[in-house]
C-alpha cells in the first residue's frame, strides 16, 4: 500500500488501530442491525396484511373498530336494510349480503356416532348468496316456514380443525373431516337439535323449542364457534324472540298496572310496534368486482360511520407503531454508539499528538488532519454500516427458518377460512432504499462523533506537540 | 534580497502569570544556499527559532520573510504549502510514523501536496540517494538510528525542498553515523543548492557552517566558526 494520498494514509491508520476500530464500530453495527432488522420485518408485515387484503374481493364492513372483548370500541352507526342497499347502489360491488346474530340463547343437542353432545351454541343468520360456493349441489341453504326438512347450517373451518384435533384424535370412531372439502358432509350425515330458549349460561324465562338442523358444509364466512343458519330462518326466530318477549313486558306492564286483577288479559290484537322489529345486522358483506375498488368504496362506507375489515386496518397500525418504537430504540443504540466513537476519538487523540504534529511538519493542514480524522470516521460508520446490514440480514434468514413453517402452519389454520390458501416466504421486506439509509445514518453518526475530536486534532499546536518527545 | 529574512523576531511563552521572552527582536538575513549552524544553551530558543522559521509556530511578533513572501500573510492552507513543498525537516527524535514502512514514511509529504503520479519513482530516488534502497519495507523500529534519521532525511528531500531545517539531527547518533549524515549534509548543501539551518550543540557541527549564529538571552549573534 502506498502513503501518496491521504486515503491511502487513513486505510494505513485503521490499518494500525485494528482493535479500536472494531470495538468502535461494534455499536455501529449493533445499531444498524436493529434498525434493519425490524423496519425490515415491519416492512414484512405490512405487505403480508396488504397481500392478504388485496386477495380479499369480500370486503366485511363493520361497526366496530376492534373487536375483542373488554376492548370495543362501538360506533353510534348501525348496519340496517338501507345500509346494505347503499353498498348495492356503489360502482364496482357485485353482490351485498349480510349477517345477522341469533337472539335466544339456545343449546345444540345431537350425537356423532356413539358420542353425545350438548352444547351451548352461538349461531347467525348468513344471506344464501354470500355462501352460494360453499353448498354442495344435493343441499339447498334456504328455510321456509312450512319447511319440515332439518334446517341447514354451516360451520367454519376453524371449528371442524377444533374438532379433528381435539375430539376426532382422541376417540378412535370419530371420522376426521376434511374442511376442504366441500362435500364432506354429504356422506358424514351430522344432524343436531337446536334447542332454542335453552342454555348454561343465561336464563331466557321464555319457552324451549326444539327444531331439526343439519350441518351442510363449511364456509369461511361461518361464525366462528357455532353454526350459521339461512338469514330467513333467523329473521324469523328473532322476529318470534322479540314478539314474545315484548307480550311478556306488555303483560307484565298490565299486572302492575291493575295489581287487583289477577286475571288481566293481553289484548287479543297485541303487536309489538315496527320499531322493535326492525333489525341491525352484525356484520354486511361486499363482493368487489375487484380490488381496485377498495379504495374507493372503503371511503364511502367509512363516510357512513361503518368499518371495513378493521381488524386488517388496526393490525397494520400496531405494526407500523411497533416498528416505530424499535426505530426509535435502534437510533438511540446508533446515537450512544456515536457519543461512544466520539470519547474513543478523543481518547486516541492524546496518543496520536505526536503523529499529527509530524503530519503538521511534513505539510498537512488543519484541513487535511480534519479529513484523516473524519475519514476514518467515515470507514468506522460504513463498516458498522455494512455489517449491521449483513447482521440483520442473516437474522431474517435465521428468523424466517424458525418462523416460516409454524407461520404458514397457522395461517393455514385460521386465516386461510377468510382468505384462501396462502402462503408467506418470508417476514422481512428489504428494499436498496431501507438499506442505503440505514448504512447512511450509521456514517452521519458516525461523522458526528467525530467531528469534534477532528476539530480539536486541527487545533493542535505542532511545535508543542513535537517537543514532547 | 536575503533568502530568509527576519526582522524584530519576537516570541513569549506564556509561564502562568507571566511572559517569557524567548526570542527578543531577533534579526537575520540568510542567503540562498547558505549552510549556517545555530547554537545555545539548552532552553535558549533554538528549537523555537527553527519553528517559526518553517511555518510551524505563528505566534510570534516582527516580520519574516522566505523568498520574498512574508509568512505571516499565509493562512493555514498556504503555510502548510509552504512546509510542504519548500522546507524540510530533520528532528534529533527523528519523528518517523512507527507504522508505516521506510517508503510510505518518505511518501507521506505527496499525500499534502496535491501531487499525483510519479511521487514513488521521487520517493526511491530520494532513498537510493540517503543509501537505503535495501530498507525500503522495513518499519522504523527494524531500522538503526542512522538508518532512521536517514529515513528523515529522505522525507525531508521527497518534495524538492529550498530549505533543510535540522533540530540537532546527529545528537542521537554515534560519531561515525553522524560524520556520515553530516557529509550528506554538506553534499546536498553544494550539489542540490539546500539551504541550511543546523542546529547543534557540537563544535564538529558548527565547524561546517561557514557562519555561526549563537542564541543568547533572547538575542542572535554571530560567531566566527571554531577553528
Ligand atoms: N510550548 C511551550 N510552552 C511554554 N514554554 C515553552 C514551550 N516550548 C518551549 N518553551 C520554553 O521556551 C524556551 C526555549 O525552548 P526551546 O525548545 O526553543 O529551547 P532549545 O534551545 O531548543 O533547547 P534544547 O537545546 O534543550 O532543545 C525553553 O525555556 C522552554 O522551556
Ligand atoms: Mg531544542
Amino acid at each position: 500500500m502506498k502513503t501518496a494520498s491521504l486515503p491511502a494514509l487513513i486505510g494505513a491508520n485503521i490499518a494500525n488501530s485494528k482493535r479500536n476500530f472494531l470495538l468502535s464500530s461494534i455499536g455501529v453495527t449493533a445499531g444498524v442491525s436493529f434498525l434493519l432488522f425490524f423496519s425490515a420485518l415491519g416492512a414484512g408485515l405490512k405487505a403480508g396484511v396488504e397481500q392478504f387484503r388485496g386477495k380479499a374481493n369480500l370486503l366485511r364492513v363493520t361497526t366496530k373498530a376492534y373487536n375483542l372483548p373488554f376492548f370495543r370500541q362501538t360506533s353510534s352507526s348501525v348496519i340496517t336494510d338501507d345500509s346494505l342497499n347503499r353498498f348495492r347502489a356503489l360502482p364496482g360491488v357485485e353482490s351485498v349480503g349480510a349477517e345477522l346474530d341469533m337472539l335466544p340463547p339456545m343449546q345444540g343437542v345431537g350425537r356423532i356416532f356413539n358420542l353425545g353432545l350438548k352444547t351451548e351454541l352461538v349461531a347467525t343468520g348468513l344471506d344464501p348468496g354470500l355462501v352460494a360456493d360453499d353448498i354442495p349441489p344435493q343441499f339447498r341453504f334456504a328455510w321456509k316456514p312450512d319447511q319440515t326438512e332439518p334446517v341447514p347450517g354451516l360451520v367454519s373451518r376453524t371449528l371442524l380443525q377444533i374438532f379433528n384435533e381435539n375430539f376426532a384424535s382422541k376417540f378412535p370412531d370419530l371420522p376426521r373431516v376434511n374442511p376442504d372439502d366441500r362435500d364432506a358432509f354429504v356422506n358424514f350425515v351430522l344432524d343436531f337439535d337446536l334447542l332454542l330458549n335453552r342454555s348454561f349460561l343465561v336464563r331466557s324465562g321464555l319457552d324451549a323449542q326444539q327444531i331439526k338442523a343439519r350441518v351442510v358444509g363449511t364456509s369461511k364466512l361461518a361464525v366462528l364457534v357455532g353454526v350459521s343458519f339461512p338469514m330467513e330462518f333467523v329473521k324469523h326466530v328473532n322476529r318470534q324472540h322479540i314478539i314474545e318477549q315484548k307480550r311478556r313486558e306488555k303483560l307484565a306492564e298490565l299486572r302492575q298496572a291493575n295489581p287487583d286483577n289477577p286475571n288481566v288479559e293481553l289484548p287479543a290484537d297485541f303487536q309489538p310496534g315496527e320499531k322493535d322489529l326492525r333489525f341491525s345486522y352484525r356484520n354486511a358483506y361486499i363482493k368487489i368486482q375487484n380490488p381496485s375498488y377498495l379504495p374507493a368504496i372503503t371511503a364511502e362506507v367509512e363516510s357512513m360511520g361503518l368499518k371495513i375489515d378493521p381488524e386488517v386496518a388496526a393490525a397494520g397500525r400496531a405494526i407500523d407503531a411497533i416498528t416505530w418504537v424499535m426505530r426509535g430504540l435502534a437510533l438511540l443504540i446508533i446515537a450512544l454508539a456515536a457519543v461512544n466513537i466520539s470519547q474513543t476519538f478523543f481518547l486516541v487523540l492524546h496518543q496520536r499528538r505526536r503523529d499529527f504534529g509530524i503530519l503538521r511538519a511534513i505539510g498537512a493542514s488543519r484541513m487535511d488532519l480534519r479529513i484523516i480524522v473524519m475519514g476514518e470516521a467515515f470507514l468506522l460508520g460504513l463498516f458498522g454500516g455494512v455489517t449491521g446490514a449483513l447482521i440483520a440480514w442473516l437474522g431474517s434468514r435465521v428468523a424466517d427458518f424458525l418462523a416460516i413453517p409454524a407461520l404458514n402452519d397457522l395461517l393455514n389454520r385460521y386465516v386461510r377460512q377468510f382468505y384462501g390458501p396462502v402462503t408467506v416466504d418470508s417476514l422481512f421486506a428489504y428494499d436498496a432504499m431501507l438499506i442505503g439509509a440505514g448504512i447512511l445514518f450509521a456514517v452521519a453518526c458516525a461523522l458526528t462523533g467525530a467531528f469534534w475530536p477532528a476539530q480539536r486534532a486541527a487545533q493542535l499546536d505542532p511545535a508543542a506537540a513535537l517537543a514532547e518527545n | 534580497m536575503a533568502f530568509i529574512e527576519l526582522k524584530g523576531l519576537t516570541r513569549e511563552y506564556q509561564d502562568g502569570a507571566f511572559a517569557r521572552r524567548v526570542l527578543d527582536a531577533v534579526d537575520l538575513s540568510i542567503a540562498a544556499g547558505e549552510f549556517a549552524a545555530i547554537t545555545g544553551r539548552s532552553g535558549s530558543g533554538k528549537s523555537t527559532l527553527l519553528n517559526i522559521i518553517g511555518g510551524l509556530d505563528t505566534h510570534y511578533t516582527g516580520e519574516i520573510t522566505v523568498d520574498g513572501v512574508n509568512l505571516r500573510a499565509m493562512g493555514d492552507g498556504k503555510l502548510s504549502r509552504f512546509r510542504n513543498h519548500t522546507c524540510g525537516y530533520i528532528f534529533q527524535g527523528f519523528n518517523l510514523l512507527e507504522h508505516l514502512t521506510c517508503l510510505q514514511n518518505v511518501l507521506a509529504p505527496a499525500a499534502f501536496s496535491g501531487e499525483r503520479g510519479g511521487m514513488e519513482a521521487r520517493a526511491r530516488e530520494v532513498l537510493r540517494r540517503v543509501g537505503l534502497e535495501d530498507r525500503m519495507n522495513q518499519r522504523p523500529r527494524t531500522l538503526s538510528g542512522g538508518e532512521r534519521q536517514r529515513t528523515a532525511i529522505a522525507r525531508a528531500l521527497l518534495m524538492k525542498p529550498r530549505i533543510l531545517l535540522c533540530d540537532e539531527p546527529t545528537g542521537n547518533l554515534d560519531y561515525g553515523t553522524a560524520d556520515q549524515i553530516l557529509e550528506l549534509f554538506q553534499d546536498l548543501n553544494r550539489n542540490e543548492d539546500i539551504t541550511f539551518l543546523i542546529v547543534t550543540h557540537e563544535d564538529r557541527v558548527a565547524k561546517l557552517g561557514k557562519r555561526v549564529l549563537r542564541l543568547r538571552e533572547g538575542k542572535l549573534m554571530e560567531e566566527a566558526p571554531p577553528q
